[in-house]
């Protein structure tokens, strides 16, 4: 029969007890250490993150735009420092206080291969159970963009978008990634 | 403008000089390194191969069922160590050399989070372009198994068995392995 040592199950109050800017996430009762970000993965969220804001910036209220780290709180179990968040101007007042607590409209995730099991896999569900409407997953060792929009509580992969496409976002209606410029 | 040191290209001839036992895999043309997996893999590992080879016994499938470490060559720049393979009879001749060349009829793989990523992307697109059927993945952490199945060339998502589940083989008829074996 398999047997495994029992793991400790952190929880949302051990992680709040930890100093601030320490690399972690909270991913299903594990604190899950991210690793530094390559230089490249930093740069990719930067133009994703410009990209946004300027498609926002002509907007009297442009909503809520943030780039990691911003911890957003789910449960007891799982506190995560999505890449990219935003939230729409409706909601802003509903889940952003002192950090964001719920489900942001869209979160952007840019996979690196030491841990890209839980950005596929793991927070993806944690995602979807708590109602990010709009899950995009940019892979810079690919150059492709998946976009998952819920549909009846689930996602579906509404699109995927090769080297130099546009990803379409739905939540920002008119708004295009670019992935030629984002992956240049 | 962004620039990154031009990373070297290997290909097979590269790996097939490294020292026999060396931990890597080729994967689009890049040598990547695993540490040994996690106890969990290998147990699951030996459990899965237990029941599959109880099963090729007990029906007189004349196919095989090979272990890790056991080299797959696909292309110049691929060459994978999957976790388990096994080849049918009517393909013996074609794939079974010094080590494998070419598609395996059925291949399994048991993620681990710092290199989900390869199994779950870049080697399920080789597995899927160059035709092996039936694609199992393992999941010792969310407790369940994907199988893909090949159909017109592209993988559909057969069944996804959760713990307490039976996985169905389709290649295998009758073949089918009881989660509980390794998932409490």
């Amino acid at each position: 029969m398999l047997t495994v040592e029992k793991k400790k199950k952190y929880t949302a109050d051990d992680y709040m007890m930890l100093e601030e800017g320490a690399p972690f996430q909270l991913i299903n009762y594990d604190l899950v250490m991210a690793p530094s970000p390559i230089p490249e993965h930093q740069v990719i969220s930067r133009r994703i993150t410009v990209a946004m804001s300027n498609f926002l910036g002509d907007k009297i209220d442009d909503g809520f735009l943030v780039y990691a780290p911003a911890d957003v709180k789910f449960d007891k179990g799982n506190i995560f420092q999505p890449d990219v968040l935003y939230v729409t101007p409706e909601r802003k007042e509903q889940i952003v206080k002192g950090h964001v607590e719920g489900a942001p409209d869209i979160v952007i995730e840019i996979l690196s291969p030491s841990n890209a099991y839980y950005d596929l896999i793991q927070k993806k569900d944690i995602y979807e159970k708590y109602g990010v409407r709009e899950y995009i997953i940019f892979d810079p060792i690919a150059n492709t963009a998946s976009l998952y929009a819920l549909k009846d509580g689930v996602y579906y992969l509404h699109q995927k978008a090769q080297e130099n496409e546009l990803l379409n976002s739905l939540v920002l209606a008119g708004f295009s990634f670019d992935l030629g410029k984002i992956f240049k | 403008m962004l620039t990154v040191e031009k990373k070297k290209k290997f290909t097979a001839d590269d790996y097939v000089q490294l020292e026999e036992g060396a931990p890597f895999q080729l994967i689009n043309y890049d040598l990547i390194m695993s540490p040994s997996p996690l106890l969990i893999h290998q147990l699951i590992l030996g459990e899965f191969y237990d029941a599959l080879k109880a099963f090729i016994r007990e029906t007189g499938n004349q196919g095989l069922v090979v272990l890790p470490p056991m080299d797959v060559h696909f292309d110049e720049g691929n060459t994978y160590q999957p976790d388990l393979i096994y080849i049918s009879k009517e393909r013996i001749a074609e794939t079974a050399k010094d080590r494998i060349e070419g598609a395996p009829d059925l291949v399994v793989e048991i993620l681990s989070p710092s290199n989900a990523y390869y199994d779950l992307i870049q080697k399920k697109e080789i597995y899927e372009k160059y035709g092996v059927k039936e694609y199992i993945i393992f999941d010792p952490i969310a407790k369940n198994a994907h199988l893909y199945a090949l159909k017109d060339d592209a993988y559909y998502l057969h069944q996804k068995a959760q713990k307490g589940e039976l996985l169905h083989s389709l290649i295998l008829p009758g073949f089918n392995f009881d989660l509980t074996y390794i998932f409490k």
